[in-house]
C-alpha cells in the first residue's frame, strides 16, 4: 500500500500477492481492509485462483511456458519473452490481456483470435526503469469462446 | 422556564448542525473481487485493487491483511 491516509477524493493502490503453493483446486482468499471508515461496513475483498498442476491438460489450448522468468542480460537490460498458446481442438477462441503490471512490464498479443490448429503469442518485455532486486508480478488473460475462462501467467525478474 | 427550554432547543440544533458538518470518510474499491483464473502451482501472482476516499473527511489508518 502506497498511502495509509487519503484526503477527500484521493486514491491509492493496494497490491495483493498470492502464492499458489501445491494447491490443486480453486482457492479463494479473503482480504480484510481496515480504515477509519466505520460507516460503510464493507471491508472485505476476495481473490480467487483456479490452481492447476503443470501441464494444464484439461484445456483444448496448450500453452508454454507457464511462467516467465527474465534474466538480466546487462545492467537494466532484459530480453523480450513470449508465451505461446496453441490450439489443440476445433474451437475458435478470443484472447484479451485484462490485467498486467503497468510500469513494470509491457504485454501484447500478436493477434486476438486463436483459430483451430493455430497459435497466438503473448509478448512480454520488462520496462527500462524496472527496480533492482526481485520483482514478482503476473499477467491475466481473458479467453472467450465456447468456454469462458482466465489464464494468469506469473512473471519474475532478477535485476541488479 | 421558557427561557431554559429555548436554550435547550438552540443547543440541540447547534449540536446536530455541527455533527452534520464534521464529515465522514467513505472507502470505495475499484472492484470487490479478482479472479486470476487458471494459475500454475508453485507460483506467485498479484493484482492491484484501487481504493478511493469518496467521503467528506480524511480516510485514515488504511491497512490490509490476508489471513
Amino acid at each position: 500500500m502506497k498511502k495509509t491516509e487519503l484526503a477527500i477524493g484521493d486514491s491509492t493502490e493496494l497490491e495483493i500477492s498470492y502464492s499458489t503453493g501445491a494447491a490443486q483446486t480453486p482457492e479463494t482468499k479473503p482480504v480484510t481492509v481496515s480504515s477509519s471508515d466505520t460507516v460503510s461496513g464493507f471491508n472485505r475483498l476476495e481473490i480467487t485462483a483456479d490452481v492447476k498442476p503443470k501441464p494444464d491438460t484439461l484445456l483444448d489450448i496448450g500453452y508454454a511456458p507457464y511462467s516467465l522468468e527474465f534474466k538480466e542480460r546487462k545492467k537494466g537490460k532484459f530480453e523480450e519473452m513470449k508465451v505461446e498458446f496453441t490450439s489443440k481442438g476445433q474451437k475458435e477462441y478470443r484472447f484479451k490481456v485484462i490485467d498486467y503490471p503497468r510500469g513494470f512490464f509491457e504485454a501484447k498479443l500478436n493477434q486476438e483470435t486463436l483459430m483451430p490448429g493455430k497459435m497466438v503469442e503473448l509478448k512480454v518485455k520488462p520496462v527500462k526503469t524496472l527496480p533492482a532486486g526481485t520483482v514478482k508480478k503476473s499477467i491475466t488473460l481473458q479467453v472467450s469462446g465456447e468456454n469462458e475462462f482466465r489464464i494468469t501467467i506469473p512473471v519474475k525478474t532478477e535485476g541488479s | 422556564m421558557r427561557l431554559r427550554s429555548s436554550f435547550l432547543v438552540i443547543a440541540v440544533i447547534f449540536a446536530v448542525h455541527s455533527f452534520s458538518q464534521a464529515g465522514t470518510p467513505k472507502i470505495e474499491f475499484s472492484e470487490r473481487n479478482w479472479d486470476f483464473g487458471r494459475t500454475p502451482q508453485q507460483s506467485t501472482v498479484s493484482h492491484i485493487f484501487w481504493i478511493k476516499n469518496v467521503g467528506t473527511d480524511t480516510l485514515k489508518g488504511i491497512s490490509a491483511r490476508v489471513p
